[in-house]
């Protein structure tokens, strides 16, 4: 058993490394081979002066051959060599200085939108067809209907500012004072979850009607287990793995620049709002290197999904190198 | 001869025609399109106006009283609830309905033509991949696969900066980095894995059906095929999406121009109308407030049409569109 599991789990780890290279390369052709003009000139910013074009040329190598660009451009990522040409600043750095409060708006909205999920599509499934059903289903399409700055911008302006219920934004970190952390951090974790809500219950709802009408509930039924045990033992642990997976996907791509619209609304300085800055500079190396790590991140973590699953599932691993 | 399609399209149609959730989505949605269809009928004839036109220092009068359009803190009027600054003005004195109409149109459009192209590309890359099987689909797959685990607001992005500056440059293709193609083509592409790994799977499955097998004994070309038997059979797919892509296209193409990386201004869109707005939300909460609400009418119409075709036509499907 524990064989067939490091077995996939060395597979999988092969085509991380692989698919880390594919996205790279992504990275690379969308910001240097792409876009018509001077690659340097791009880099340069707003407005350049030509002896900072020529350098930037040079330190780029955007002369030599594109395999050569990419590999320039690897190494300087990837040694944190990376400087904004419009603030100066190390991007590297600056990507660190986010990543606390990008990690603490993701988590705390991931348990957020996981918990009201798995309530609500138990809920709503247990009384399928009913008013409660309805609402709530009509309640959980406007949720995925929301453009999440809109409401972002909302609710930091009617809660935030005017009633003065919450911090209209802002961070604190959490070493300095856990209930101010949490207190400026209600907002934006709503904001962020909503969506996020909306689509779970919904296919958790889904989920569990489907397997509730399957042949093992009924016989668990009818040897006279109790409903309760039913649902979290027979029910519950079918219908939540699916749903697992998903959320391991999803809280990757929010930790890895998804939440860049809720970081920004709410001025927390994360990582999302240090890319979403430059972009009104049209200041690219820092878009660039959050796309690259972001990237980097979310395959990484997706990775370790899939072997968590397989750890739970041994159905899992033997899917041969397909991915689900 | 592939079999007539006529019967379970009407089928379709007849359960979609009892379904009032999803009707009321679609007349919603037909008259937010016609109102901004019709923008320059109320620019001229209404407003007296155009979406780019500033009136920064003009007076209008508001309840028999004078009023600056833009008072002397930048703070522009609210709505007038009539003719002229209809929704009121922004704090370049433009009227805000006047392009909130025009800004429909940009955003429509863009949701549209972006929705278009990621089928047109999705169902090319889906049926090349699902039905020649073999190396082939083991590159697509594996390509779709690296895009879709991305989110689409972060490969957005990426594409949207990088061509903000100079265009893209294709060969023969020449687009302008303030055209409105831009942004079309950079969220087309994003959603393209969406679209294209259920049609993979759904050209995989067919082509083990026996009709196609008897058109390959017939020997009836791949094209011919592909085109007479697959299609067909691809098509609800097709259909379910179509509604629910425009809807997470239009989403998509605000955050974009939100962040400065869709529609560029002055444009209008409901996006760049809501960003512009943002900063003077304390003092006119209208600016953001308006383009917001027909943001999520367009679009929860769109997802209520959506969800109503999707349980006539193929109940069970499961649609994910956007990470």
């Amino acid at each position: 058993m524990g064989g067939s599991l490091a077995r996939f789990a060395l597979r999988r780890l092969a085509s991380m490394l692989l698919v880390l290279f594919a996205v790279s390369v992504l990275v690379f052709v969308i910001f240097n081979v792409l876009p018509a003009g001077d690659p340097a000139v791009r880099m340069a910013g707003k407005v350049p002066t030509e002896a900072q074009v020529e350098a930037i040329r040079a330190e780029w190598g955007f002369d030599d051959p594109l395999p050569v660009q990419y590999l320039t451009m690897m190494r300087k990522l990837l040694t944190g060599d990376v400087v904004s040409y419009f603030t100066q600043q190390n991007v590297v750095d600056e990507i660190l200085k986010g990543l606390p409060r990008t990690l603490s708006l993701a988590v705390g909205a991931a348990v957020i939108w996981m918990a009201l999920a798995i309530a609500l599509g138990l809920y709503t499934a247990l009384r399928a067809g009913g008013v409660a059903d309805r609402l709530l289903g009509a309640l959980a399409l406007v949720g995925v209907s929301l453009p999440v700055f809109w409401l972002g911008a909302l609710l930091s302006h009617y809660l935030g500012y005017r009633a003065g219920i919450f911090p209209g934004g802002g961070y604190v970190p959490l070493t300095e004072s856990p209930l101010q952390w949490a207190w400026h951090l209600v907002l934006p974790w709503t904001t962020l979850a909503v969506v996020f809500i909306g689509v779970y219950s919904r296919l958790l709802r889904a989920d569990i009607i489907e397997t509730l009408g399957e042949g093992h509930v009924r016989t668990a039924r009818a040897k006279g287990l109790s409903e309760r045990r039913v649902l979290t033992h027979h029910v519950l642990r079918n219908s939540l793995l699916p749903i697992l997976t998903l959320w391991g996907l999803d809280f990757g791509a929010v930790l890895g620049g998804g939440a860049i619209l809720t970081e920004t609304v709410f001025d927390l300085q994360g990582v999302g709002q240090y890319a979403a800055d430059s972009i009104g500079q049209l200041d690219l190396p820092p878009v660039m290197a959050v796309t690259l790590f972001g990237a980097f991140f979310i395959v990484v973590l997706n990775t370790l999904v899939e072997i968590a699953h397989a750890a739970l599932d041994p159905r899992v691993r033997l899917e041969g190198g397909s991915r689900r | 001869m592939a079999p007539s399609t006529d019967g379970p399209w009407r089928l379709t149609w007849r359960r979609l025609r009892r379904d009032r959730a999803a009707l009321a989505g679609g007349l919603v949605f037909a008259l937010i399109a016609l109102a901004c269809l019709a923008a320059p009928l109320w620019a001229r004839h209404v407003a007296g106006t155009g979406p780019e036109e500033n009136h920064l220092t003009e007076r209008v009068v508001v309840d028999g009283v004078p009023t600056d359009v833009v008072d002397l803190r930048g703070t522009p009027i609210g709505p007038t609830w009539s003719g002229r600054f209809f929704l009121g003005a922004d704090s370049n004195g433009r009227d805000v309905m006047v392009r909130l109409l025009y800004g429909g149109r940009n955003s429509l459009l863009v949701g549209l033509a972006a929705a278009l192209g990621t089928i047109a590309v999705g169902l090319l890359l889906g049926l090349l991949a699902g039905y020649h099987r073999g190396r082939l689909d083991a590159v697509v797959r594996w390509a779709l696969d690296v895009i879709w685990s991305l989110p689409v607001v972060l490969v957005g992005v990426a594409l949207g900066t990088a061509l903000a500056l100079g265009g893209l440059e294709l060969g023969p293709l020449r687009i302008g980095a303030d055209s409105l193609a831009i942004p079309i083509l950079v969220i087309a592409v994003v959603y393209v894995p969406y679209l294209a790994r259920p049609v993979r799977a759904r050209a995989l499955a067919l082509r083990e059906r026996e009709f196609v097998e008897a058109a390959r004994a017939q020997g009836m070309g791949t094209a011919r095929i592909v085109f007479t038997e697959v299609l067909p059979n691809v098509a609800p797919t097709l259909v379910v999406f179509l509604p629910l892509l425009v809807a997470n296209a239009i989403l998509l193409e605000a955050a974009l121009s939100f962040l400065g990386a869709g529609v560029r201004p002055p444009a209008p869109s409901w996006g760049t109308m809501i960003a512009e707005g943002e900063d003077l939300i304390v003092s006119a909460p209208h600016l953001t407030v308006v383009p917001g609400l027909m943001l999520v009418a367009t679009v929860l119409s769109l997802n209520l049409l959506g969800e109503g075709v999707r349980d006539a036509l193929d109940p069970r499907a499961k649609v994910r569109i956007g990470r």
